[in-house]
Order: structure tokens, then sequence, then C-alpha cells
């Protein structure tokens, strides 16, 4: 191929040796000589020489002047890729996989430092004009939006980018990236993408059949080449702490609460990981509550589960830390705490009977929630009301609102409970004997417009002996989760309240009858359970059975829980604080990790019910945050998320399946440069150079074929 | 321009005037001169007494001796004859090679008539063959001016053409020759090598001395065209087409090898052998070739170009 094939008419020019000695033949001289004896007198060979040598000087001429002609034709070879060299500007865009398992070390190098280094060697590989662009798959930083540049020291700068590795990579979403980088560069030469990455096969997971498809229609559009770089060995031991969480929400000061670690061994064999907790307080560690190995399976998963109470309500941040080999980044896990008083929590009920014992429900809830009666060590504070004392300001004070056998609600009530419930607070709706259906209907389900999270329907009593088991339940709700571990309720249901499930509700445990029996529903900013039969003897024995306290207290922590937004987050996860009064956005302040500066672009602030929402997106780089809103100190814990973990490598057959599906070729064989092994690839160069060094080199053989002497000398 | 002017002119002429042909070896003269011969006879010189034998002229005795030692012995004395010589031309075609200045023919029949008038001014006698093919011409030697028109006659009237053959010129020379002489053979000697060494053994086996004059242009010394020609053999060898730049080295290669084999020749031969190129003066020349030659009493072969002393 020739990038400027006019050139080429010069090759007539080869033919002028030719034509001149042609020319001379035809307008020699006639000598007439005597001596023609010692024309005629060298021997056949030499004059066959002679002869062959005239034919070799008119070959070297033509030669000489057909290789100019190539040359200035300006010749290029296609290389494996088939693309030619020069054949205009070549567009690169390189995936770098910054995930958190790059920080992997080995030798003293990380990953990351291999990939970076290879990506240099891909700059090394173009020429000045040619455009690159760096997509990042995972990291920290929040990459400006990738795009082809002239400019490869730019480039090289983002390539090497300081911020440690973090996230996870998803290569499928990378790939998708690319193209669209490389459809915004325009039309130009070669495009190519390089996939720099280890040989995790977690960031391949996306890489399906529809994926591939998706990309090989828009790789054979616009002719992309595909090249991936695996850097890094084939190590994959590493152990992971996977979770550390509080089974118990929210945590409240004195009281007992269970902090369950999980250990993930994604080795071959077993190991014993030493394990601490400690409890940090203004970003330090602060107190070590546990240390101890734990032994984790091969290939499996460890759960551990410790107690811990906090005696004060200042901000803490729970941190479990193993000491494991294999990467550093997971071996620590952060949970913010949110430590509060007691919950408060108000008992409405309708039943006016007096007496002492256990005469009605409010007796039976009070003891579940407050068995030590104020002494220390309560959930939470209770306060029993009848329906004649409804508070006249509201409920605000109150983080969990408990109606039980309300026979029914005047508008004022109803309204008063929906603007409570919106604000965010919690409601536990029990029924009872005194319930008034059409009441509950009109003023609290509205056609699913109000907080009832279920249309009710006239009481179904049964007689004891028919009554009915409470028959499944969701035990990975939080509000139910303590039964995951624990023996069924043994608890019989005689009477209940048929409901019709509100479109948004979701039921939680059911009857026998697959009636619903507790059922969940959200209401703005609050959340609402309503339990279809009572709190108390009347139409089932639950108070009477071991499941009715920490039901009653599961669903108390639950609904009180929901005064704030969860700080255990991950990489991209917004930071959200709800605030009651509203706040001045200028006092705001974020601290993200390692120094960097707020972005306050990410910081937004909105009004939800009767509170404020104050939200910040800018969460890519995992660390502690810590938000001060006013007076509020509130820290956040950001963590990317586990599944980098798992190092396991792709097997040869699973590279085979992918250099396959999309039609990508592997390159970074060790002992060979990894430039020299593209430039290879690409192949294609420009070759007037060579050609001018032949037409030297024929000129210096022409020199001395024709010189004088060389035939005396050679004979 | 009349024959002797063609060929001898005034000035030549005043430069020929101090030299002298002078034989080698003994020669055969047909009257007494100045070259000793092959035979006794009334000369000066002395060559040996011999014991009287019946028949012997008294007036040869050697009376002193008799006196002496009463024994009869006879004086010898070396014959002292005039010098024949034998001029041998050669007319092919190649000696008409021609470059600005002149003929290889016209130096070498310049030269030759020189010679015959140099010699026949001593009073030697001259011959002259002219041979290409075959021998074209034979003038048996003589003196006498006469001589010198018939010579120069012969010259001018010359037809110089075809091939060479040289050795056999020189074989029926040798024939032809009935006593010994001084042969000067005049030639571009532009033939095998092998039939010059014939030739000149043949003449040198009959007691003959004999002086090779090798008659070539500058250009076929050193070959030095430029640009494709088309060489024409001068005795219809045909057309060759050489570029000379290339065919130069293996030319000049040939051509010496062929010099070098005519002087070994010579050398073994005991001739004497000269080479003349046609762009040196003519006096020069003819001067180098008879200092030589005269000082080649030994017998020894000069080489040379003529006019290089």
């Amino acid at each position: 191929m020739f990038l400027n094939p006019t050139m080429l008419a010069g090759l007539g020019g080869a033919m002028l040796p030719l034509v001149l000695h042609l020319l001379a033949r035809w307008r020699y001289r006639n000598v007439d000589w005597g001596a023609m004896m010692f024309l005629f007198g060298t021997d056949l060979t030499q004059r066959h020489s002679a002869r062959l040598r005239q034919w070799l000087l008119l070959a070297l001429r033509m030669a000489m002047v057909g290789l100019l002609a190539v040359a200035l034709a300006r010749p290029v070879t296609r290389g494996a890729w088939g693309t030619p060299a020069g054949g205009g500007p070549v567009s690169a865009v390189i995936i770098l996989d910054r995930s958190y398992s790059m920080d992997y070390q080995a030798s003293g190098r990380s990953r990351m430092q291999l990939a970076q280094e290879a990506a240099l060697a891909v700059l090394t590989g173009l020429r000045p004009g040619d455009r690159a662009a760096v997509i990042s798959a995972g990291g920290a930083a929040e990459a400006p939006p990738a795009q082809l540049s002239t400019d490869l020291q730019s480039v090289a700068r983002q390539i090497m980018d300081p911020s440690p590795p973090a996230g996870s990579a998803d290569i499928a979403v990378a790939l998708l990236r690319a193209a669209d980088v490389l459809d915004q560069g325009g039309p130009t030469g070669a495009r190519e993408v390089y996939i720099i990455c280890d040989n995790q096969a977690r960031s391949w997971d996306g890489v399906g059949a529809s994926l591939a498809n998706t990309w090989r229609a828009r790789q054979q559009a616009h002719e992309i080449r595909l090249v991936v770089v695996p850097v890094g060995g084939q190590e994959s031991d590493n152990a992971a702490l996977v979770s550390l969480e509080l089974l118990t929400q929210p945590v409240v000061r004195d009281t007992p609460t269970l902090a369950q670690v999980q250990i993930r061994n994604y080795a071959y064999t077993a190991k014993e990981v030493p394990l601490s907790l400690w409890l940090c307080r203004d970003g330090r560690p602060d107190q070590r509550l546990h240390a101890g190995p734990v032994r984790v399976e091969a290939d499996a998963m460890a759960a551990v589960r410790l107690p811990v109470v906090f005696s004060d309500l200042q901000p803490a941040v729970l941190s479990a830390r193993i000491e494991a080999g294999g990467l550093k980044a997971d071996d620590r896990f952060d949970l913010p705490v949110q430590v509060m008083e007691r919950l408060r929590v108000l008992i409405l009920t309708g039943d006016q009977r007096e007496g002492a014992g256990f005469a009605h429900m409010a007796s039976f809830a009070e003891l579940a929630l407050a068995p030590y009666r104020r002494r220390g060590g309560d959930l939470a504070d209770v306060a029993v009301r009848r329906l004649d004392e409804w508070p006249a300001g509201g409920f605000r004070e109150f983080a969990v609102v408990i109606l039980g056998n309300v026979p029914e609600f005047s508008i004022t009530q109803a309204r008063a409970l929906e603007q409570y419930v919106y604000g965010g607070g919690g409601l536990i709706i029990a029924g009872g004997g005194l319930c008034r259906v059409e009441n509950y209907n009109t003023r609290l389900f509205r056609n699913e417009r109000g907080l009832l999270p279920a249309r009710l329907g006239q009481p179904r009593i049964a007689a004891w002996e028919n009554a009915l088991p409470i028959a499944r339940y969701d035990s990975q709700h939080p509000a139910l989760r303590f039964l995951a571990d624990a023996p069924a309720p043994q608890a019989a249901v005689a009477g209940y309240l048929p409901a019709l499930l509100r479109s948004d509700a979701r039921a939680l445990a059911w009857l026998g009858d697959d009636q619903p029996l507790l059922i969940e529903g959200g209401f703005g900013g609050g959340r609402v359970l309503l339990l279809t039969t009572s709190l108390d003897l009347e139409w089932t024995n639950l108070p009477l059975s071991n499941a009715y306290l920490p039901l009653l207290q599961s669903m108390v922590r639950y609904l009180g829980s929901s005064a704030g937004p969860a700080r255990g987050l991950l990489t991209g996860q917004p930071l959200v604080a709800i605030v009651k009064d509203p706040p001045d956005e200028r006092h705001i302040t974020v601290r993200p990790p390692d120094g960097r500066t707020m972005n306050r672009a990410a910081l937004s602030v909105a009004s939800v019910g009767q509170r404020w929402q104050i939200s910040y997106g800018d969460t890519r780089v995992p660390g502690w945050y810590r938000m001060q809103v006013g007076a509020q100190d509130l820290w956040f814990v950001v963590q990317s998320p586990r599944h980098e973990s798992d190092l396991t490598c792709l097997s040869s057959q699973r590279w085979q399946g992918l250099m396959q599906l999309l039609d990508m070729q592997r390159l970074g064989e060790p002992g060979r440069a990894l430039d020299r092994q593209i430039a290879a690839a690409r192949g294609g160069r420009e070759l007037w150079l060579p050609c001018i060094l032949c037409v030297l080199i024929l000129g210096v053989v022409e020199l001395w074929v024709a010189r004088p002497g060389r035939s005396a000398s050679a004979n | 321009m009349n024959t002797v002017s063609r060929y001898l002119d005034a000035a030549l002429l005043e430069h020929l005037k101090h030299l002298q042909l002078t034989a080698c070896s003994v020669v055969q003269g047909s009257v007494s001169g100045l070259h000793r011969g092959p035979l006794k006879g009334a000369s000066v010189e002395f060559r040996q007494h011999r014991a009287y034998a019946a028949g012997d002229e008294l007036r040869r005795m050697d009376w002193r001796v008799l006196g002496r030692t009463d024994r009869h012995f006879i004086k010898e004395y070396d014959e002292e004859t005039n010098l024949r010589c034998m001029l041998m031309l050669d007319c092919s075609g190649s000696m008409t090679y021609a470059t600005r200045s002149g003929s290889k023919w016209d130096y070498a029949a310049r030269l030759v008539a020189a010679t015959a008038f140099l010699a026949l001014q001593q009073n030697e006698s001259v011959g002259l063959s002219l041979f290409s093919g075959k021998l074209d011409l034979w003038l048996k030697p003589a003196h006498g001016p006469a001589q010198l028109w018939r010579i120069l006659d012969a010259l001018d009237r010359a037809r110089i053409s075809g091939p060479s053959a040289l050795g056999q010129a020189m074989h029926q020379a040798a024939e032809r020759l009935d006593r010994r002489c001084l042969v000067i053979v005049v030639s571009d000697f532009f033939c095998p090598l092998e039939q010059c060494r014939q030739g000149l053994a043949h003449l040198r086996h009959d007691g003959h001395e004999m002086v090779i004059l090798q008659v070539t242009d500058r250009d076929e010394e050193e070959f030095a065209f430029t640009g494709w020609r088309r060489f024409r053999g001068l005795e219809g060898e045909g057309a060759y087409l050489a570029e000379p730049a290339l065919a130069r080295a293996v030319y000049q290669k040939t051509f010496l090898q062929h010099r070098r084999g005519l002087l070994d020749c010579c050398r073994l031969l005991n001739g004497q052998f000269q080479n003349v190129v046609t762009d040196r003066p003519l006096d020069q020349a003819l001067r180098h070739l008879l200092l030589h030659q005269s000082a080649g009493v030994s017998g020894a072969p000069t080489t040379g170009e003529a006019g290089q002393e």
C-alpha cells in the first residue's frame, strides 16, 4: 500500500537506464581496430562475465531509479491488525483497572504499578498526532469524562494518578464507555482499545453473550481492535472482612447489642485469622473491644458475633480488623454507629379497662419494651396513654407510637398520625375487638392514600381450638431477623383482621390460612407496621410466647432506627443525613478522607416532610467522611464492595472464551517489551527509509561494480 | 611529395648521419666490409695458427714460427665482410590503424626506409620483405643506391590489408635467406604468440641475428576509449561491441601478457625486442633502436619504448 501512489509514476523512470543503454548502443562509434585479438583474446568466461556485469549494472541502475520512485510513493505495510502504517492517526482508549485488587503486592511491586507501566508502554507506541484516552475501571478519584486527546503527556499524567486503587472494576461497562469515547472521537484511522487489568475473574463477570453481541456490533462497525494486557501473577490467596453489622438496631446507650463480623477466606487452605474489634472516636482507635483468632475454612465464610455495649452518645465507629495475607484494603471494615438514648415509645390504647396486672395490650407491650422498668438497660422509655389523653402537640417527641385496639380515629387524629409518620415517625397498629374497620379504612387507609398499608376486613374470630399458627415469616427483614436463628414462635391466632394489601405494602408474616399477620408500609419518611391480630391475649396467645418480647422490641428498634439513614455505605452511595431544623447550606461541611477538599457541587439539601435531608454524592473515595451540620457531628464510612476481594483468576478456558467472544487479542508476554509487542502486532510501518537505504546501497554496489580496476583485480 | 621525401625527410637524414648500424653477431656479407664474417679471410684480425697442410698458400706461412721452432704453421685471419640486413615489414590490415599521429604503417615504413638508408649508406646490403598473409614482396639484400630506390618504391606500392601471418612470413624468409644476416622484423605482432615463436626460432636456427621491432599506437597501449564502441577488425575479424571501461582491464591484461610472451621469446632466442609507439618522434625511436642494437653485442634483448632513454 502506498500513501502517495501518484509518485509511482516515477517507476517509469526505472526504464531510463535501459533507454540510455539502448541509445548508447545505437549511438556507439565505430572504431577500426587492429588489436582485436586482445578483445577476442579474453576467454569466454571473461567475456560472459563482462557481459553479465554490464547487465548487472543496468539492473542496478534501473533498480535504483525504481526504488527511489517507490520511496517517494511512501510504501507502507499492513500489520497483523490490518492497519497500515501512516494510514491516519491511531485512536487508542486505555481501560485501566483501578479496582483495589490492583493493590495486590508481589515481589515488592503492586499490580497497579505494573498496569501503569503497561499503559505508558501503550502510549510509547503512539506517534505524534495519535490520540488517546484513559478510562478507569474502578478507582477512587472522580475521573473526568474520558475524551480522546492528542496531548499524550496529559494522558500519561492521568495514568500515573497517585490515588490508591479502590472500588471494583466492571470491564463490561468500561468496554461500552470506550466504544462511546471512540464514537465521539469522530472518523479517524485505526481504533484500538487496550484493557490493562489483573487476571481477576470477577472483573469480567459482566461480560456475557449479551454484552458480547453489543460490543461486537460496535467493534465491527468501527473496526475497533481490542487488546487485553493482563498484569500481575496468578496469586489469589486472600482473606477479607466481608461485613460488619450490628444485629440490633438502633444502638441504644447501655443496651447490649450484637456485632456480627463476617470473614471470607478465598484461599484453598484453612486459615487462622487474627481478628480485633475496635471502637474508634474522632477518627482514631479508642478502645479495643475484642481480639482473638478466627478459624476460617478454605474457600468459606465465617461469622463471629460479639456483644457490644455503648456507654455514651458520642459518634463512634466500630472497626473490625484482621491480619491476613493478600490484599490490605479488605483487612478492615468500619461501621459508624449512632448511639442514641432509649427510644421514646408512646402506647395509645383504646381499651379503657382498668386494673392491675395484664388487663390489656398496654401492659404486655410496656413490659416487653421496658422489662427493667427504667432501671437501665431498657430499650425504650414507654408512655401509656388512653385515647382521651391524645397528645395535643403531636408525636414529635416519640420515636415510635403503638396504637393498640383503638376503636376509631377522628379526622384530626388521623391527620396528626399522618403528619407524624410522613415526617419520619414509626407507627405500630395492632388490631383488637374494639377496632372499627370502616373507620380505619376511611380515615387511615383512604383508598391507598393514607398511612394504613392494607384495607381491613371484618374481624375473623375463631374458637381457640381452631386458632391459626404463624405459618411463615420473612426472617431477612430487620424486624424479624431475630427469628432467623431461633425456633418458630409457638403462638396461635384465633382472631385477626383480614387485610387486602396496598400496592406498595408487603407482608412480613402470614397465618396458616395465608392471611397476612404483619404488614409493612411506608408513608412519607416514616414506616408503619400493621399487626392484624391483637397485642394482648384477646385474639392470640402471642404475648405468652417467647417471641413476643423480641418481636415487639425488634419492631420498635426497626421503626425507631428509621430516624437516621445508614451511615455505612459503599463507594458511590451518597451520604444522607436527616435533620429536624432547616440547615444553612453554607455551614455544612463534609471532610472526605485523605485530606481531600469538599466538593460543594455534590452537596444538596431538600425537605422531607417535616425534616430536612442533606445529601453528599462525591463518595468514590473509600474512607471516613465527617459531616458537620451546625453542632451535629456525623460520621460516615464509605467502603469498596467486597467482591473485589475474590482474587480468583480467570482460567485459561475462560480467557479463550473471552477472546473469542470479544474478538480480543492478548498481549503482554513476559520478557518482551509491551510497546514492541504492540508495534509488532500493529506492524504496519512506512518503508520509505529502507527504500532510500537500499538506493544508497545499490549506488555503492554500482560504483564498486563499475569501477575501472574491478575486472583486473577480479581476474 | 615524392617517394623519397615521403619516407625520408631532410631532418631525419640529418639526424641519421652520425648513426651506424652494426650487427652483434657474425654476418655473411657479399663484399668486404665493417662486420666480422664467419669465414677466415684476409683481414687484419688474427684468429689462430694452424698446422700447414699440403695445398696451403705459402704466403700465409708464419715464417717467424718456422724460424724459431722449425715447424710449419699457417696464420689464419677473420674475414671482414659487409652487413646483410633483411627488413621485414608487416603489411597486414592492423598496421593501418591510425590516429592523429599517423598510421602504424606510415610510421613503420618510415622506420624501415630510414634503416635501409642508414645501412646502404654504410655500404651494407639491405633487403626488404613485405608480408601480410604471406610474403607479398621479397627484395633480396643488395647494396648500392639503387637498392634504396627499390625499397622506397616497394614501400610506396605496398598494399596494406588482410590478415597477418607473421609466423609463416618468417618461415618463408628463413628459407630464402641463404646467408647469415641481420633480420629486422617491424610489425605490431598482433598474431598468435606461438606463430611468432616458431618463426623467430626458425630464423634463429638459421643463424640470423634478429631484432623485433613492435610498432603500436598509443590507443593500443592504453585502450583509453570512453563510451560504447564498436570495434571493427582491420584484418577481417568482425565487429565487437564493448564498453571500453569494462573491457579495458581485460584488454590491457591480455595485451601485456602478449608482450611479455614476445619478450620471453626474444630472450630465449637471443633476439632483441624493441617497442615503438607511434606518437614518439621517429628520429628518437631510430636512435634508441640503433644504440640498443649496437650495445647489444652480447646478444641480450632490449625492451622498452623507443625514445625512453
